[in-house]
């Protein structure tokens, strides 16, 4: 598989603070890759070294398979545009003004470029407005924009959302699907929220302790969550006594509800239920969510 | 690092505080201007006055501009975040911090280039094609470019090492004023050897070289120097000039390859 970013045994130590502790983890080209963790767990600090704003303390990574003590990683960087913690941003300068800037330091000559990349992030209508002025969803926009001058291939967003209102998110994520899907820029985005997340990473990474725990696509992911079925009844013991009867594996939520597992004939059960007097008030399919998953996950490397 | 420079050409040119620099220096220069020549008119001692001065208040004047704009200048990369667009677009470290100081300077030299051109536009119309001593004008003028260079490069090795604009405004101040203070005790230290008033401490003739070296040294004391007219040794001045630069150059660029940036 092509990786867009490797990273070997990864530390940085801050004094005494070890932030990261030997953390690998591989991004492969065309991902959304959510990095999952804690506050704490080492995310940023992650961010940080490979976005060469510092320098791992031990442990190397690859860009684009150039090693970050290669003297060509810096012309590789040209391919990856971040957003680390808050938008980099001149706050006494307009949209255009900021874009401009690092068009110059990106040696980019023509500035055509500029008015599509206001007009991807809704930003075309700002016109004088300084940065200063902005909403926090607008120096967002405007902080991806400038990540996204000089088109590049690899685009790191360090906990985009946070601070945002609903609509802000939406944005922000249909933006981020839209650089995926039309432009096929590999994304890693960095966040604790892991309902948002859900929606548009293809591949999970999750960090605690300053290392991966565990790496899983989307696709491995579905199919570990657990799928139930799960039902309110008037009657609990009935229904025990019922899927104990036809071997079913259940658990109870609370005085009147339950979670079967695996898969269960609905006509079956309801008539069963029905000659020991049971009736059901409602029943849903569910997955096992991000956020259990993400606990077990977690919850196993701290027991291990 | 031509990327840089231009960039921060940009900036430089959007800049409130540097036009206001500009402006506050020019009104200074034109005052002494029509101050002098007042006073050149109103006396009958004062025939002619040597243009020599103007210039050399200026090169004062540019230095003193620059602890101010070298913390809100560099201090804004930090504030806003900004450096790391360029640390994150390929950058090496040495690049940005050379492409700042040679701004710094530039914007130094601006201002004086300014300041120089009203002098000419107004001083030789007032007081006439008068330089003294053009051999040592000249060199003066040399010096006064070294001294400019060693504020730059002071000043932004200062604000470079200091991650927060406010924090980094102040300690420029803080740092040009102690050295003017020092360097304002030195002047009579090492004035009053020559003259009526004597210090104690100055009998001692290792401590008067001591003091004369530091004199000759400190970018405040080259700058007193030449705003006064007076440069007791112009080649020292020069060459401590370049000594300071080197210093504080390779000791600024050391510690920010090695800072960790947040």
């Amino acid at each position: 598989m092509d990786y867009c970013l490797e990273t070997i045994s990864l530390c940085k130590k801050y004094g005494d603070f070890q932030a990261l502790n030997g953390l690998s983890m591989h991004i492969p080209k065309g991902a959304i890759y959510g990095l999952v963790g804690k506050n704490g767990a080492g995310k940023t600090t992650l961010i940080r070294l490979i976005t060469g704003i510092q320098n791992p303390t031990s442990g190397e990574y690859s860009l684009y398979n150039i090693k970050n003590t290669d003297m060509a990683i810096n012309k590789t960087r040209r391919r990856m545009g971040a957003v680390v913690e808050t938008p980099a941003v001149y706050l006494d300068m307009t949209a255009e003004e900021n874009l401009i800037m690092q068009y110059q330091i990106l040696g980019i000559p023509n500035y055509n470029g500029i008015t599509e990349l206001l007009t991807l992030v809704s930003l075309a209508d700002c016109g004088k407005k300084k940065v200063k002025d902005f909403s926090l969803g607008m120096k967002q926009r405007l902080g991806i924009a400038v990540a996204l001058c000089g088109s590049p291939d690899f685009l790191i967003l360090d906990e985009p959302i946070n601070g945002l209102d609903p609509q802000g998110i939406v944005e922000i994520r249909e933006l981020i699907l839209k650089l995926n899907r039309d432009y096929q820029i590999t994304i890693l985005i960095s966040s604790h929220i892991l309902g948002e997340l859900s929606k548009l990473a293809t591949h999970y990474g999750f960090v605690d302790g300053g290392k991966i725990v565990k790496e899983i696509d989307a696709t491995e992911l579905e199919l570990n969550c657990r799928k139930c079925t799960h039902l309110s009844v008037t009657d609990t013991k009935a229904l025990c006594r019922v899927l104990d009867g036809l071997n079913i594996e259940y658990s109870l939520t609370s005085d009147t509800e339950a979670d079967i597992f695996g898969e269960i004939n609905i006509t079956q059960l309801t008539l069963a239920l029905a000659k020991e007097n049971c009736e059901i008030m409602f029943i849903q399919k569910r997955d096992e969510s991000l956020e259990n998953y993400y606990m077990n996950v977690i919850g196993g490397h701290t027991n291990a | 690092m031509r990327n840089l420079i231009f960039a921060n050409f940009t900036r430089l040119k959007k800049s409130k505080l540097f036009r206001a620099g500009i402006i506050v220096s020019s009104l200074y220069t034109v005052f002494l201007l029509i101050m002098n020549y007042l006073e050149m008119t109103a006396s009958v001692e004062i025939t002619t006055v040597s243009l020599n001065w103007f210039f050399f208040s200026a090169i004062s004047v540019a230095a003193i501009f620059c602890p101010i704009y070298s913390g809100f200048f560099i201090g804004t990369e930090y504030s806003d975040g900004t450096i790391r667009n360029k640390l994150i677009a390929g950058h090496k470290r040495s690049n940005i911090y050379f492409a700042n100081g040679i701004t710094i300077f530039c914007a130094e030299g601006l201002l004086f280039l300014v300041n120089a051109a009203l002098i000419i536009v107004l001083g030789i119309p007032l007081f006439g094609l008068n330089i003294e001593y053009p051999s040592y004008f000249i060199i003066y003028l040399l010096a006064g470019i070294l001294i400019l260079a060693a504020f730059a490069s002071l000043f932004t090795m200062v604000s470079t090492l200091i991650s927060n604009k406010t924090s980094s405004v102040a300690t420029c101040l803080i740092i040009y004023v102690i050295l003017f203070i020092i360097t304002n005790y030195l002047r009579i230290a090492v004035f009053s050897y020559y003259g009526d008033m004597t210090l104690d401490i100055i009998s001692n003739k290792i401590t008067r070289i001591i003091l004369e070296f530091l004199y000759d040294f400190l970018p405040t004391g080259q700058s007193l120097q030449i705003s006064s007219g007076i440069i007791l040794r112009p080649f020292n001045v020069i060459l401590y000039s370049s000594l300071n630069i080197i210093l504080t150059t390779v000791w600024g660029l050391f510690v920010f390859k090695k800072k960790d940036i947040k």
